[in-house]
């Protein structure tokens, strides 16, 4: 009987999966480990996006959105403001939209733990933006045991990194908020503290 | 109960086996005002799905960088498309280009050190949509600071490209995990990636399908 319930319970698991996993993005990005993320990022925030507003760079040659954040907590880099705004390739602007395959999806409302760099994006130079596209957001939700931050790469597959792994970092559960920060602040401040020794 | 649940397990392994040999997915556009990674959807997925209005499309290759040497690559991997005898595609090279990662009206595959490709990415597919998630022009950017190859070491580019050009007629990443893998399988797997399996050719018939 038992046996019976469990090979049903499996067999149901095993049809849900089938039938329901979809995997998002296109890009091809090789998965980059939390540390990785970490050091190769000028600034790392938790914030609540308030809003977002996409435009024609100045050469009229691609649509950007300059996506507004308002931080609660700076992890790592002098960032001073209580709002950043962090620019995105894509967007749309009235008929046309630029759909930037793998990126990072900011809504308004929601908030994140955001992995910043300063890039060259079509015509603007050094913008403060997701340089790791989906593998540099992660999406803050309410779990059954808190806060978890769930990186926006699981829909999107990756490419193994150096150790074979493919997985995004936290899996599709994520991170428990409170032990990712400071995961975050200890990477941060040894890096702070290499870079001091050298 | 053992007969209910057998009879359960047995419709759950139906489901199973009944799952279609095809597991194509199609780019959904979901973008409203604001930055979106396009959601996988089947072909008959209520939102439809981005398409060209046109079986005829040409890309130019930027042969400054890596993308020196990349001509036979990247028209062997339009061929691929081309010589889908299910589908009338025709993928045309059409020359080389100064053209760069912006919205000019020219389908462009370009390597460069940047245009938001940094770090963990090794290429990136922007989609122009007009209304009706109807593609009017599309570009890849490579990331220059890896190595591309054309005699199928690592990071094949005819396999790439193939997987990239995918993306630009509007095909997302295929769910289907067997073997032959399908060119539009989530992940690099090598040169094998260059030919394209029956769930590749079943995506285009489905985008052919939006004409």
């Amino acid at each position: 009987m038992n046996v019976a319930k469990g090979l049903l319970r499996g067999a149901m698991a095993l049809a849900i999966a089938a039938s329901v996993v979809a995997p998002l993005g296109a890009t091809t990005l090789v998965r980059e480990s939390l540390d990785g993320l970490v050091a190769g990022n000028r600034a790392i925030v938790v914030g609540e996006v308030l809003e977002a507003n996409s435009y024609w760079n100045e050469e009229h040659t691609f649509i950007l959105t300059d996506v507004r954040v308002a931080t609660r907590e700076i992890l790592k880099g002098e960032v001073n403001q209580s709002e950043l705004t962090v620019t995105l390739m894509g967007g749309r602007v009235g008929d046309i939209t630029t759909l930037i395959v793998g990126g990072a999806e900011l809504i308004p409302g929601n908030s994140y733990v955001l992995f910043l760099n300063e890039e060259n994006l079509p015509g603007v130079e050094r913008a403060l933006t997701v340089r790791d596209l989906c593998q540099g957001a992660f999406d803050v939700r309410i779990g059954r045991d808190g806060l978890r931050a769930v990186s926006q790469a699981n829909r999107h597959p990756l490419l193994p990194d150096a150790r074979g792994s493919f997985e995004a970092e936290g899996g599709v559960e994520g991170f428990p908020m409170t032990s990712m920060l400071q995961s975050i602040r200890n990477m941060a401040g040894r890096d702070a503290a290499r870079r001091e020794v050298k | 109960m053992n007969r209910k649940a057998l009879a359960l397990a047995l419709v759950a392994a139906g489901m199973i086996a009944s799952a279609p040999s095809h597991a194509y997915r199609m780019i959904q556009n979901t973008t409203v005002g604001r930055v979106s990674a396009g959601g996988a959807v089947t072909c008959s997925a209520s939102g439809g799905f981005a398409h060209w209005n046109s079986k005829n499309i040409s890309w130019r290759l930027n042969t400054a960088n890596q993308g020196s040497g990349k001509t036979t690559a990247v028209t062997n991997a339009m061929n691929s498309w081309t010589n889908v005898t299910s589908a009338d595609h025709v993928l045309t090279y059409a020359g080389t280009t100064s053209a760069g990662w912006s919205t000019d009206g020219t389908n462009t595959l370009l390597w460069a050190s940047g245009n938001g490709c940094t770090g963990s990415c090794l290429a990136l597919t922007a989609l122009v949509l007009q209304s009706g998630q109807v593609i009017v022009e599309t570009d890849v950017t490579f990331n220059n600071t890896v190595t591309w190859t054309t005699n199928g070491n690592n990071y094949d580019t005819e396999a790439v490209t193939a997987h990239e050009l995918g993306h630009a007629l509007g095909i997302h990443h295929t769910e289907l995990t067997s073997t032959p893998r399908p060119t539009m399988y989530a992940s690099y797997f090598g040169s094998t990636g260059r030919t394209l399996e029956t769930d590749d050719r079943s995506a285009l018939q489905c985008a052919e399908s939006r004409y």
